[in-house]
Parts: structure tokens; C-alpha cells; sequence
């Protein structure tokens, strides 16, 4: 047994030998020999060596900001300092003058040194010039010039701000809560910017925030910021400069940092405002400071009222994901304080949270107790070995992390800032292969092919218009699929695996899909998808796998339902695989009965098989939609309340009162459709500029109208169909290129038009027909007009009143070229043509058209027949409709 | 920061420092500290040329807090620097702690600790660790530990660091920098378990 003195004096001896060699292979290599198997000892040599570094590092800095000739007057570029007024993490900042006479300019310059490592630090501050270049906001220090000197020093010029910290400056003017409150919510506004703009600062302190005398905030000090998931795990353990008092627990434990950070330090700034003190006990106890950090913080309740107390202890989580997804999120909840509107902080959705991020993670977690086991191995070589895992791990956790976490909520929100998303794609990219390169460890395998596939899903998300990279995103699922065949090949029948293996072709089956082409390999991959989870479900119980494996056959269903890809139409296939998604939702509903997913999942199936029923039986889509109404109903209570779960309701009812339309049920379909009206009228008008509302009115009100049109009932028709027109009208105003609005705008035009007519407004009714008509053939005429847009035309062309304005022969060529992009067993295709041609006077070929069409009707016994029933009846028998 | 207190008023600050008040501790510490490390430092130079400890004013005062502090006279020259550099440690962690509990933002001094250690903020509450981390280094090296002291502390130089160690200078050196490495690593300890 050694002494812990002579243990010590072996700790130096390696760390004098490692400290000569950069780190890596080499230097890892060399504790080893060295130690002599003695693992304990390596990894504090390593360590320390590497603590020696960022210590020198800093030493530098710090000397070189003392040495006389950087004190001041010296020229860099067009500025010459004056005088130092401060030193931060990598440089020192000094207070200089435009020197070139061109206009009087003062400003804060700011220069850092070659070190050790010197293009770690010239890459930092290039990057923070790249940061500071890419924000633009005037509560952020804006950037005036930067270069490299003669003497090749680099340096930044910024805006010089005149101001106080913000703590002194609420104790100055004796601000009162109120006016703190506002102040804040003022601070929050640049920090959401540079989110948005995928910065994160990491750094917020009130005297990184100053006050201009007129009361407005500026951020001062990006140098420890990053561009989001940047952050290489040599580079953030190397500058431990952070102010421990305003630091999260993931910056104390050095784990990856996301925007969630930010959003700690301000919850303490604003504790400390509201309150005076620190959050978390004693800030003079170096105890109450550890206390705060891993994870079991003890916030001392404020002696706030309660909404604020919540907003903090919302704010100030010790996990990141229990905290305000954003900054933006957490002041409109100040706001709402201000207000004396409820707030947001209270646990709703906790649990849901809890559930996803336990999910996310559970391998990464797992992962890292393995880790924990191999240190307290014995031999040097499991140490080695524990090292690269928990480096990777440390990799890796900050790839997920920021991915999911930050990246994707980034992207959605983010129009614009296109190359610090690419920028940030690069490195997510370069980590990941990095890793793949470094490691045979299953589970890590298993991580990284998942990783590639998130990265792979938002490279080719086609919701988020900077991203849709779809050959990125299929390289991406390339070598996610690459890892997950290897692993499988070793582990055939791991139920983890097989459910990666799907997930990552289901991935690219959607973004082939997507991007529109390559059809015949999206279909391929849903085929690879189904397979392997044909594999996987035979060995898993797992509800949530379950519930993927269902997704996949939706895919499928989509893939061949005729409203999906019309060249690949095929009814029985897609009827074939939405019914073994039900089966699958089923499944995963016995093991997990209240799963929203499953019963979602069974209501959205159930509803496209009626999509899919409804032409030619109607009384089946009924009864399908009825079934999915019916699992909606199942959603628990506290979910069920969900905005999207209601607004899936409604749409149900909606499709429910068109089926019911369909079987002449008049009343019903009317009662149904008053419902859905009222409910999304009620949405519009809580928020008029919710577009998404203001759609769904408009198709609800145009199924109104065409109710009442059905049945002649044209007083009834006009409100309605006027509402279709005016939504119409302003959305189109709102997106003039929106093709969609365009035809909406103009078949209720025609609408509105039949409905003046019959109302005795000929004059309003004929302009109405005559523009809507016009517009309805310079639409179908589109060289990129969807098939969707003839059967619109074709429709409206033959029905447009007064008579004079329909155009017959016209609407007779759209059914037809309708009728050829889809299938000849397509009855609303056959039925269109056939009433356009009996319009046409061309009743013959009408009578033969609709005889065909009622042949590919279900014969019905019922004793309300089908609306189109009815109709093609009368064409055949060569009666008006 | 106000003007300096005058030599009369800083033996009273001392005197009620002395008796556990901890404000006047904190209106003292950014001219003690100064004058003290100077004091410190010219006792060595003086010593070196004069071989004699003159002590007038400030420094008489200071010498007596520095005598109060402990029960046995200074048996040699080593011993007393090596007090006076624990003294400097025991007089920044008091006055990083006052600063910490007092309210932010009154405009308290900023203290600067020797290069090597630039990057802490001696009157912050990093120095609460530093000063934890520094007794759990004397256990396993108390060598280590002083030379710390008497390098970043007192701000003796490298040679006379060496000389009241009574060790060579590399070896000094070497202990220093495996030291502030030692530091360095623990100041943001990794999250356990």
C-alpha cells in the first residue's frame, strides 16, 4: 500500500511527461506505459495534464493583458486605444478612437494573443466575429470593424456602450417590482434574438448587461458564446471562466449546454431582482454554491406571489428540459404576470415532458452507467477504453442534446440564418463521424445511428423551408442505415435494433417522398421499414415501438391511397396496410391502454379508410369515421383537451356531416356542420391572425355552402359561401403566390355567384361568375396545376350560374385529363366527366360514362341511396340532375 | 471606492476586525492586502540587504494582527513568511465571503491575485474553493500547498519561494505548476455519478 504522499510524487512524475505532449493517442499512451497498470492513476494524469493546458492558456492571456506595450495608443486598423477598460475570458478590451479621421467614432476593442494553442483562441474569436456578424439587434453590441494588426494581433471593434450593470442600475433608480419585471422582459428580447439566431451566450450576468440611461439594456461579452451544438468537448471544458453565481448545473458539471442555459442564468438574475438574494442559500458558502449545482438544487422558496414564484422555480429547474423551452416563452410568461394573466409555469405536460426525455435517453443514460462501471475497473486498458466511451459519450449526449433540444426548435422557428444552420449541420456531421470512426461499443453504435437519423429527419424536413436538403438528409440515413445493418447482422433478432433499423428506412421512405422524386425508392424503403418490423414484433412489447411499427404501414397506406401518389394508386393495397396499422395501434393499446399515440393513430387510419370508402360508400366512410370519433373519445380527459386532439375531433365531424351529406341525411349533416363551424369560428376569433383557423373555417363553411346548394336552399347558401370568399380573399391577399388560395378564391366566387343568381342579384351574380370562372381556367390551364385543381375547375365549370358563364366543353376536357392522371376505376373522376358531358348536351356518351360509374358504385339496398347515386341515376335515364 | 482610511483609522478597523467584526474587515481588506503583500515583500529585500524587520505606521500594525494571529513568537525567518502567506490566504477568503454575503453591486474594490492565477477572482467566490482545495492538498503535500501560498498569496518570487522552502527553484517550479494543475482540475469538478 502506498502513502498518498508517494502516490502523489507518481502522479507528478507523469504529469512532468505528459505535459510535454499535446494531447491524444499519444499522451494517453504514455500514461499508460508509464502507470504501469495502474488506472487510477492515468486518468488523473490525463486529467491534470489537461487542466495544465487550459491553465496555460489563461495565463497567458492574463500575463500578455498586463505587459506594457498592449496598455494603450497603439494602432489597430483604423482604432487607436486609449485606455484598457476591462479584461474578459480571451482578451482585453480597451476603450479606443477612430484614428482616420474620417468621422469621430468611439468604440471598445477588444484583442486577444497567440498562446500555447494558438488557433484554438484565433478560432474563437473568429468565431465570435462570425457571431457578432450574424446578430443584428440593438440590445446586442454591434460590431464595427476587426482585422488583424501589423504586429498580427487579431481584434474586434465594437460599439461602446455608456451604461450601468444591471443590478446597480435597478438599485440607483430604486426601481420597483413592476418596473424590474418590464426591465427584464427588455433583457430577455436580445437574448431570444441571438437564439433564434442560433447563439447562446453562456455567459449572462448583470454586468454583462448594461443599462443605457435611457433605460435600455445591451448585451455586452459574446466571447463565451457558441453557435448552438458547436461546442467540441476538447474546447468547453478548456475555459472555465464562467461566473459560477449565474452558471446552470450543466455548465458546473460540464455537460453539453443549450439554450436551456441561458434561460437559468436569467431566472437567477431575475430571482436576484425581484428578491436580492441568491437563489440557491448562502452565496458566500462555497457549500450552498455546490449545493446548487448536480442536479440537487434546493431553491429557497421567494417571498413572491405565487405566479412569480412558479415562473421562477420554472425557470431555474436543475434539468434543463423542465425549464421554459425559450427564453421568448419564459418573458411572455413574465408578461403574463404583469398582465394578471394566468402564467404557464405550473406542471401541466410535465410528465409528458418527463416520459419523452426519459425515452430519448434511455440508451444514453444506460450508456453512461456502463461507463461509470468500466472507471472502477482495474486494468489500464479498461480505463483507456472508459476514457474514449465517456469522451464519445460527452460527444455524443451533446449531438442529441442540442439536436433535439435546441436545433430543431431553432429551425422551426427560424426563417433565415441559413449558414450558421449549415455551419452547425457541418459540425453535427463531423462529431458524428468522428465518433463512428472511434467506436465498437453496440449501444454507442445503436446512439449514433439514431443520431444520424434525427439528423437525417431534420435535414429533410420539408416543413422547414432552410433545411429541405433532401440528398443531405438521404447521405445522412445512408450511414445511419450502414450502422444499423452491421449491428443487426451481429445481433439479428434485438428488438432495439430492428426498431432503429425501421425507423432510419421509414425516415427515408418520407424523404423521398417529400422531395418528389425517387418514388419507386421511397416505396422500397417502407417495404425495407415493414420488414423489419414484421421482425420486431414478435419480440417486443414495447408500446411505443409498437405504435412506430404502425406508423410504417401508414406510410405505406399513404404511399398507395389515391389522394397519395396518383401514379400508384391502388385502393386494396392502401385499405390493406391502414387496416395492419389499426392491428399494430391495437396492440400497442392492450400493453398500454390509454396511449394517445395508439388512439390517435387508430382514429387518423380509421378516418383515411373512409377517405378511401367514401365515393362509393358512403355508408362505410360513415361508419369509419364514426369508429375514429369513437377512439377520440377514448383519449383521457387531460389530454383529450389538447388543442390538437380537439381539432381532430371536428375535422372528424366535418368528414362524419360530408358522408352524411353523401347519403342525403340533410339534417345531420347540417347539425354536424353547425358544430364544427361554431368551433372553429371560436378559434378565428380568439386569434384572428391564426391562419391554420381561418383555413379551417373556410373549408367548413364551403361545405356548408355545398350542402345548401344540394339541396337548393340558396338563402342559406349565402352566408356561408360569402365566408369562403372573404377568408379567401385574405389569405390570398396575406400569401399571393399560395396557389391554394388562388383556387379557393375562385370557385367561391362561383359559388357565391349561383347563390346571388338564384336570390335575383344578377348583376352581382354574373360579375362574381364571370371572374371566378376565368380564373378557375387560367389555374387548370397551369402547366403545374395538380389533378386536384381540374376536378375543381371541372366541377365548378359545369355547376358556375348564370348558365351563360359555365363553360361545358371546357369542363368536359379537365374531367377528362382528371380522369386520365388517375385511375379509370376512380368513380368521382367518371362521375365528373359524366356531368360535364350531359351539360355539354352531349347526352349519349353522358348516359354511357354514368352507367360505368355506377357499376364501380356499391350496389346499395339501403333506402336512402348515395347523393352521387342519385345523380348518375338521372344522367344515365338522360334526366336533368 | 472612497479615499483611503487614514493610518489611525485602519488600526481601528484592525482592532474591531480583531474582534470579529466582519464590515470593518471588509472596508479594510483592499488597502491591508496591498500594503501587506508589499510589506511582506520588503521585509524579504530589506532583510536581505539590512538583516534587520523595521516596522513603523501601517506596518507596524499590520505586524501585530500578524502576531496576534498566532500563540507561539516566530521560532525563524521561514516560519514567519510562511504565516504571513497563510495569513494573505485566511484574509482573502474572509473577504471573498463578506463580499458574497453582502448585497451585489455596491462598488466593492477589486482585488488581483498574481498572474499565475489571473484567472480567478480572488474576490469572488471561486476563492472559497480555492482555499478548500488548498487544505486538501496540504494533506497530501504540504510542500505543494505553501508553495502555492508563497507564490500566489504573498507574491514572493520563484528564488525566494525556493530559498524558504528550502528547495532548487526547478524544483519549486515543477511544484508550482503541478500544483495550479492540481487546482485547475478540481475548480469545476466533474458531476459525480
Amino acid at each position: 500500500m502506498r502513502t498518498a504522499a508517494e502516490t502523489l510524487a507518481r502522479l507528478q512524475h507523469i504529469f512532468e511527461a505528459l505535459i510535454e505532449l499535446p494531447p491524444g493517442p499519444e499522451q494517453e499512451a504514455t500514461a499508460l506505459r508509464l502507470s504501469g497498470g495502474d488506472c487510477e492513476i492515468v486518468g488523473q494524469a490525463l486529467a491534470l495534464a489537461a487542466a495544465h493546458l487550459r491553465r496555460e492558456l489563461l495565463n497567458r492571456t492574463a500575463q500578455q493583458q498586463l505587459s506594457p506595450e498592449q496598455e494603450s495608443g497603439r494602432l489597430y486598423g483604423r482604432y487607436r486605444t486609449i485606455r484598457r477598460i476591462g479584461s474578459g475570458g480571451m482578451g482585453t478590451v480597451f476603450l479606443a478612437h477612430r484614428a482616420d479621421g474620417e468621422y469621430s467614432q468611439t468604440g471598445a476593442l477588444k484583442i486577444i494573443h497567440p498562446t500555447l494553442a494558438p488557433e484554438l483562441f484565433y478560432r474563437r474569436f473568429l468565431e465570435e466575429r462570425q457571431i457578432l456578424a450574424t446578430l443584428n439587434h440593438p440590445g446586442i453590441t454591434k460590431i464595427l470593424d476587426g482585422g488583424v494588426s501589423e504586429s498580427g494581433t487579431p481584434y474586434l471593434v465594437m460599439e461602446y456602450v455608456e451604461g450601468q450593470p444591471l443590478d446597480l442600475y435597478c438599485a440607483h433608480h430604486r426601481l420597483d417590482l413592476r418596473a424590474r419585471l418590464e426591465l427584464f422582459c427588455k433583457v430577455a428580447e436580445p437574448v431570444a434574438y441571438a437564439h433564434r439566431s442560433l447563439v447562446m451566450h453562456r455567459d449572462l450576468k448583470p454586468s454583462n448587461i448594461l443599462v443605457t440611461p435611457e433605460g435600455n439594456p445591451v448585451l455586452l461579452d459574446f466571447g463565451t458564446a457558441r453557435f448552438l451544438g458547436t461546442a467540441a468537448p476538447e474546447e468547453y471544458t478548456a475555459f472555465p471562466l464562467l461566473t459560477l453565481r449565474y452558471s446552470s448545473p450543466e455548465q458546473r458539471s460540464r455537460a453539453p449546454l443549450t439554450t436551456a442555459t441561458d434561460v437559468f442564468s436569467l431566472g437567477v438574475i431575475l430571482y436576484e431582482l425581484v428578491t436580492g438574494h441568491w437563489p440557491f442559500g448562502d452565496a458566500s458558502s462555497a457549500e450552498g454554491l455546490m449545493k446548487s449545482f448536480g442536479g440537487k438544487t434546493t431553491m429557497t422558496p421567494p417571498a413572491v406571489p405565487g405566479d412569480l414564484a412558479a415562473i421562477l422555480t420554472k425557470a431555474l429547474a436543475p434539468v434543463p428540459e423542465d425549464r421554459y423551452r425559450g427564453v421568448d416563452a419564459f418573458s411572455a410568461d413574465v408578461r403574463n404576470y404583469l398582465r394578471g394573466s394566468p402564467v404557464n409555469a405550473k406542471p401541466a405536460g410535465l410528465v409528458y415532458r418527463a416520459r419523452k426525455f426519459v425515452g430519448r435517453n434511455m440508451a444514453a443514460l444506460v450508456l453512461g452507467g456502463v461507463v461509470v462501471a468500466a472507471l472502477l475497473g482495474t486494468t489500464g486498458f479498461a480505463l483507456y477504453q472508459a476514457r474514449l466511451a465517456r469522451d464519445s459519450y460527452t460527444a455524443l449526449r451533446s449531438i442529441t442534446t442540442s439536436l433535439l433540444f435546441d436545433l430543431k426548435n431553432a429551425i422551426n422557428d427560424v426563417p433565415g440564418s441559413t449558414a450558421a444552420q449549415k455551419i452547425l449541420i457541418d459540425r453535427v456531421l463531423k462529431n458524428l463521424e468522428n465518433l463512428t470512426r472511434a467506436s465498437t461499443d453496440l449501444d454507442l453504435q445503436l446512439q449514433l445511428a439514431e443520431a444520424y437519423r434525427q439528423l437525417g429527419e431534420l435535414q429533410g424536413d420539408p416543413y422547414s423551408q432552410n433545411l429541405g436538403d433532401g440528398p443531405g438528409a438521404l447521405e445522412s440515413l445512408a450511414k445511419g442505415r450502414k450502422i444499423s445493418e452491421a449491428a443487426l447482422r451481429r445481433m439479428p433478432s434485438d428488438a432495439a435494433l430492428l426498431h432503429l433499423a425501421g425507423m432510419v428506412e421509414i425516415t427515408a421512405a418520407e424523404t423521398y417522398l417529400t422531395s418528389g422524386d425517387g418514388l419507386s425508392n421511397a416505396v422500397a424503403c417502407a417495404k425495407r421499414a415493414t420488414d423489419y418490423y414484421q421482425r420486431m414484433i414478435p419480440v417486443t412489447k414495447n408500446p411505443a415501438w409498437l405504435s412506430d411499427a404502425a406508423s410504417a404501414w401508414g406510410v405505406f397506406g399513404d404511399i398507395y391511397s389515391p389522394s397519395g401518389v396518383i401514379s400508384l394508386a391502388d385502393p386494396a393495397k392502401a385499405i390493406q396496410a391502414y387496416r395492419r396499422s389499426i392491428d399494430l395501434q391495437t396492440a400497442a393499446l392492450a400493453v398500454s391502454p390509454a396511449s394517445v399515440r395508439a388512439l390517435r393513430g387508430i382514429a387518423v387510419m380509421r378516418m383515411k379508410l373512409g377517405d378511401l370508402a367514401r365515393p362509393r360508400d358512403p355508408q362505410l366512410a360513415l361508419e369509419e369515421f364514426r369508429a375514429a370519433s369513437l377512439a377520440l373519445t377514448r383519449v383521457p380527459p387531460a389530454e383529450g383537451l389538447s388543442p390538437t386532439i380537439r381539432r381532430l375531433h371536428f375535422f372528424l365531424l366535418r368528414k362524419t356531416a360530408n358522408a352524411l351529406r353523401d347519403m342525403q341525411d340533410w339534417a345531420e349533416s347540417e347539425n354536424a356542420l353547425a358544430q364544427v363551424r361554431e368551433y372553429s369560428d371560436r378559434q378565428l376569433s380568439a386569434d384572428s391572425n391564426d391562419q391554420r383557423a381561418a383555413e379551417d373555417v373556410a373549408v367548413a363553411a364551403s361545405d356548408q355552402a355545398y350542402l345548401f346548394l344540394a339541396q337548393r336552399k340558396y338563402r342559406d347558401m349565402l352566408q356561408p359561401a360569402a365566408t369562403v370568399l372573404r377568408i379567401s380573399e385574405q389569405l390570398n391577399r396575406r400569401q399571393p403566390n399560395d396557389l391554394k388560395w388562388q383556387l379557393n378564391l375562385a370557385y367561391s366566387r362561383v359559388q357565391l355567384a349561383i347563390a346571388q343568381y338564384h336570390l335575383g342579384q344578377t348583376a352581382i351574380a354574373t360579375t362574381l361568375a364571370r371572374s371566378g370562372v376565368n380564373e378557375l381556367i387560367r389555374l387548370a390551364e397551369l402547366s403545374n396545376a395538380s389533378p386536384h385543381y381540374l376536378e375543381v375547375a371541372s366541377e365548378w365549370l359545369v355547376l358556375a350560374e348564370p348558365r351563360e358563364h359555365s363553360d361545358p366543353q371546357r369542363a368536359i376536357l379537365y374531367a377528362r385529363k382528371f380522369l386520365s392522371a388517375t385511375r379509370s376505376d376512380n368513380v368521382a373522376a367518371q362521375s365528373l366527366l359524366a356531368y360535364a358531358l350531359q351539360a355539354a348536351g352531349q347526352s349519349e356518351e353522358a348516359k354511357s360514362v354514368a352507367k360505368t360509374a355506377l357499376s364501380l358504385l356499391k350496389p346499395t339496398n339501403e333506402p336512402r341511396e348515395s347523393l352521387m347515386h342519385r345523380d348518375l341515376i338521372s344522367v344515365a335515364l338522360g334526366h336533368a340532375r | 471606492m472612497g479615499s483611503a482610511p487614514s493610518p489611525g483609522e485602519i488600526t481601528m478597523l484592525l482592532d474591531l476586525w480583531a474582534r470579529g467584526d466582519a464590515h470593518a474587515f471588509q472596508a479594510l481588506t483592499p488597502y491591508v492586502y496591498q500594503d501587506l503583500r508589499g510589506l511582506a515583500r520588503g521585509f524579504l529585500r530589506r532583510e536581505r540587504s539590512e538583516h534587520t524587520l523595521q516596522a513603523t505606521g501601517l506596518v507596524n500594525e499590520l505586524y501585530l494582527v500578524l502576531l496576534k494571529g498566532t500563540a507561539d513568537p516566530f521560532h525563524d525567518r521561514a516560519h514567519f513568511f510562511s504565516f504571513a502567506a497563510r495569513a494573505m490566504r485566511r484574509i482573502l477568503v474572509d473577504y471573498a465571503r463578506a463580499r458574497g454575503s453582502e448585497k451585489r453591486g455596491t462598488g466593492t474594490p477589486h482585488l488581483e491575485l498574481s498572474p499565475e492565477m489571473a484567472w480567478i477572482d480572488p474576490s469572488g467566490l471561486e476563492m472559497l474553493d480555492v482555499d478548500r482545495l488548498l487544505d486538501e492538498l496540504e494533506t497530501l503535500s504540504p510542500r505543494k500547498a505553501q508553495a502555492v501560498e508563497l507564490r500566489i498569496f504573498l507574491g514572493c518570487t520563484a528564488e525566494e519561494a525556493a530559498e524558504l522552502l528550502g528547495v532548487s527553484k526547478p524544483t519549486l517550479d515543477r511544484d508550482l505548476r503541478f500544483s495550479l494543475a492540481w487546482l485547475a482540475e478540481r475548480l469545476l469538478p466533474p458531476l459525480e455519478s
